[in-house]
């Protein structure tokens, strides 16, 4: 019986010992896994260096981005978000009363997750207390929206993303799940993933630019885009990718992007946020 | 007379084509439909179906049912490919996942 039993427990040991490591494994584990992958790529490359997306990887475009950075061309933005932060809405309450009154902290805290809601990301926050307060939602394509958010990433800086997935609400691991699957999937008619670029083919050149990293990708947004010239969320970012692989894109702050962003979120999270940021 | 009673003939032979071909097109048209809304669903639609679709039922509008059909045939084929990888990737991604 005793011999049974232990024979019992070293098979299970050796099946363990053996499985393949799940790809439903548990968010920290995808996170270490996720980090190593580009640590192991870029040895060279401090983690920290990773809140500058592709600057962390490309001397020339690091050097560009530097001068761009002596006149930032998003300040403008973080001016008129202050303005709006500031302004009384139809009840005349504020959006701190709502999201808060250390500025500062009201970034870090986002994307979170809220049982009626879902995965609830700054602009989806922002909107929620408008309507709240009688105001209209902004459209997320709107410039009002992507100052307010360009402010709070600004106020935010020097913190650290902080994205958290609540082991009592079943639904934030849910959310976390379908926006990895979501990454890993490849779709449109040239059959890719966020994944294929981004950790396959990260730091290689298309034309003349090269790809950057996952890690880090969301501590900078909004951001001012030199080719666009003008400020874009992270959202619109996503809208890009899926649009550029000739997928139907999914509209700003759908359930696919608010949990894409709570995903990528998480990987990178422990970097700091240094958003507003300038890209080619 | 022989010529008239032709003519007549022709004609009502192309107004029964015509009409086939508009059911077809109207059938194959209501098919390709569903399936685009059924890979939009699963979150894998392209991004040039909705858009051949629209052009079909435009060249059919303007009595083009030929070109017609070959739009919405494009279609389909998009929107079979677009379903095919859906299926595909619900368990492929997996295979990806950083480990």
């Amino acid at each position: 019986m005793c011999i049974r039993k232990q024979t019992g427990v070293l098979a299970l040991l050796v099946l363990v010992a053996f499985l393949p490591r799940s790809s439903l494994a548990g968010p920290e584990e995808d996170r270490l896994a996720f980090v190593a992958h580009y640590q192991a790529r870029f040895p060279e490359v401090p983690l920290a260096e990773y809140a500058n997306g592709i600057y962390a990887l490309d001397a020339d475009a690091r050097a560009q981005w530097h001068s761009i950075e002596e006149f930032p061309p998003y300040e403008f933005s973080i001016e008129r978000g202050g303005e709006f932060w500031s302004a009384p809405l139809p009840d005349g309450t504020h959006l701190a009363d709502c999201l808060g009154t250390e500025v500062g902290a009201i970034r870090a805290r986002h994307p979170r997750y809220a049982p009626e809601l879902g995965v609830v990301t700054l602009e989806l926050a922002i909107n929620t207390c408008r309507s709240a307060a009688g105001a209209a939602p902004l459209d997320y394509s709107d410039g009002a929206m992507i100052d307010l958010t360009a402010y709070l990433a600004f106020e935010s800086r020097g913190r650290v993303l902080d994205t958290r997935i609540p082991p009592d609400e079943p639904g934030a691991l849910a959310a976390y799940e379908a926006g990895k699957q979501f990454y890993y999937s490849k779709r449109g008619q040239l059959n890719f993933a966020c994944a294929d670029c981004h950790i396959t083919s990260v730091g290689q050149y298309v034309r003349a630019d090269r790809i950057g990293p996952s890690l880090g990708h969301p501590t900078h947004f909004p951001v001012y885009r030199s080719k666009l010239g003008g400020m874009i969320s992270l959202h619109q970012r996503l809208y890009g990718c899926v649009r550029d692989v000739r997928a139907k894109p999914f509209e700003l702050q759908s359930e696919a992007y608010r949990n894409l962003e709570y995903f990528l979120s998480y990987m990178s999270n422990g970097l700091e946020i240094n958003g507003p940021g300038a890209r080619k | 007379m022989d010529r008239a009673l032709a003519s007549r003939y022709l004609a009502a032979v192309l107004m029964v084509c015509a009409g086939g071909c508009a059911t077809d097109f109207d059938q194959r048209l209501e098919e390709t439909e569903r399936l685009r809304l059924d890979a939009a669903a699963r979150g894998y639609e392209w991004i040039g179906t909705e858009g051949l679709l629209e052009q079909a039922r435009e060249r059919a509008a303007g009595g083009d049912t030929r070109a017609a059909l070959a739009l919405v045939e494009q279609a389909r084929f998009q929107a079979e490919a677009a379903l095919q990888q859906a299926e595909r990737e619900s368990e492929a991604w997996k295979r990806r996942v950083v480990k």
